[in-house]
């Protein structure tokens, strides 16, 4: 966990292609025989989680820690963190966007 | 003009130089300020102190004009080593990782507290403390830290880390009070929505500083709209309300 995430959200898988992200979102969908699910962050975020231990339950807010693939926006995901349910998802938008304006705070 | 105060040491590079030395900041009077260690909880995320710096050993440490002493962060606990002097947390945000210093003592164990903090391991805590320097690692001591329950301390904490930065690169108040209507999080109003006497407040806020004998009635009528007797009437409410104050004049107000 020494290297740094960047906070992301379904707007901006795009520009992150390849690279290890952070994002905060409510579980839509979850499979667990395929281990994939969908996250709404600010828009639909197609998971792929690595470690079966560990899955999400449909309805929850979580923070992601993964890594978008390179050749689709999907997000292969190492390690999730439950938050709980009255976790502001405006805000947790806004914090994305006002990130990316202090590159010096984040990474 | 300042070698007439000379006595005042420190205070001769006070506000109301008219010369290009005015204001408190400057470092070429010869005199050197006091320094006051500055001991107020800031809010940071670990990206920030495994960036800063010491100007001089032991002396505080330094991000981006900001002086840490004292720091808050978020973050996520990912290991925690046993060490026969107490546990160390190891935790991170996202943006970098920190080793967090538990001492223990005689009222608390070393298995007591591993057995109290395995239990928030993998989940965020908030944690406060000094910044100090121990051969040249940083660690946080005589922290508290506590599991957060509500995530949303998480988006505030890192939404005030960003604020205090923000300010602390001098950001002009014009723009703070942009920026703070932008985020939607903290002002309600903005200025299409903004009551008569909000309007007022704000306007006669932004040209104090303009107008060294106060923002006169006339000009707020003329460039908000307002009739003159509105503009009184809204510009008594402030002032019986203590949010401006009366200029040089009746009909002229200030807003500190």
């Amino acid at each position: 966990m020494e290297a740094s995430q960047i906070r992301i959200d379904a707007t901006l898988l795009e520009t992150h292609k390849g690279q290890l992200v952070r994002l905060i979102g409510k579980v839509q969908s979850y499979d667990t025989s395929r281990a994939a699910g969908v996250v709404d962050s600010n828009g639909e975020v197609r998971i792929q989680i690595q470690d079966s231990n560990e899955y999400p339950s449909v309805g929850k807010i979580y923070e992601f820690i993964g890594k978008v693939s390179s050749n689709s926006l999907d997000v292969t995901v190492y390690s999730i963190v439950e938050l709980s349910d009255n976790t502001n998802l405006d805000v947790a938008q806004k914090l994305v966007h006002y990130v990316h304006k202090v590159p010096e705070l984040y990474y | 003009m300042s070698s007439d105060y000379g006595n005042y040491g420190g205070y001769t590079d006070g506000g109301f130089n008219t010369d290009g030395n005015a204001g408190g900041f400057s470092t070429d009077n010869g005199i050197a300020e006091k320094h006051q260690s500055r001991t107020s909880l800031t809010p940071v995320t670990i990206k920030q102190i495994n960036d800063a710096e010491q100007d001089v050993p032991d002396g505080d440490f330094k991000i981006n004009q900001i002086e840490l002493n004292m720091v808050s962060f978020v973050g996520i606990i990912r290991r925690i080593d046993d060490q026969t002097s107490g546990i160390v947390l190891k935790v991170e945000d996202g943006t970098g990782t920190i080793d967090v210093k538990k001492w223990t003592d005689a009222t608390t164990s070393t298995t007591e507290e591993l057995e109290k903090y395995n239990k928030e391991l993998g989940k965020y805590v908030f944690v406060s403390g000094a910044l100090k320097s121990f051969n040249n690692r940083k660690t946080v001591q005589n922290s508290v830290v506590y599991p957060i329950v509500d995530h949303n301390q998480v988006l505030y904490h890192h939404l005030s880390a960003i604020e205090t930065h923000l300010k602390a690169q001098g950001i002009t108040t014009a723009n703070s009070v942009k920026s703070s209507q932008a985020t939607g999080l903290f002002v309600t109003d903005n200025d299409a929505h903004a009551s008569p006497v909000d309007a007022i407040y704000n306007f006669v806020k932004e040209n104090s500083a303009s107008m060294p004998t106060g923002v006169t009635e006339p000009f707020i009528s003329q460039k908000l709209g307002f009739t003159t007797a509105d503009a009184h009437k809204f510009c008594q409410e402030l002032v019986e309300s203590g949010r401006i104050y009366q200029g040089t004049d009746e009909s002229s107000y200030f807003c500190v």
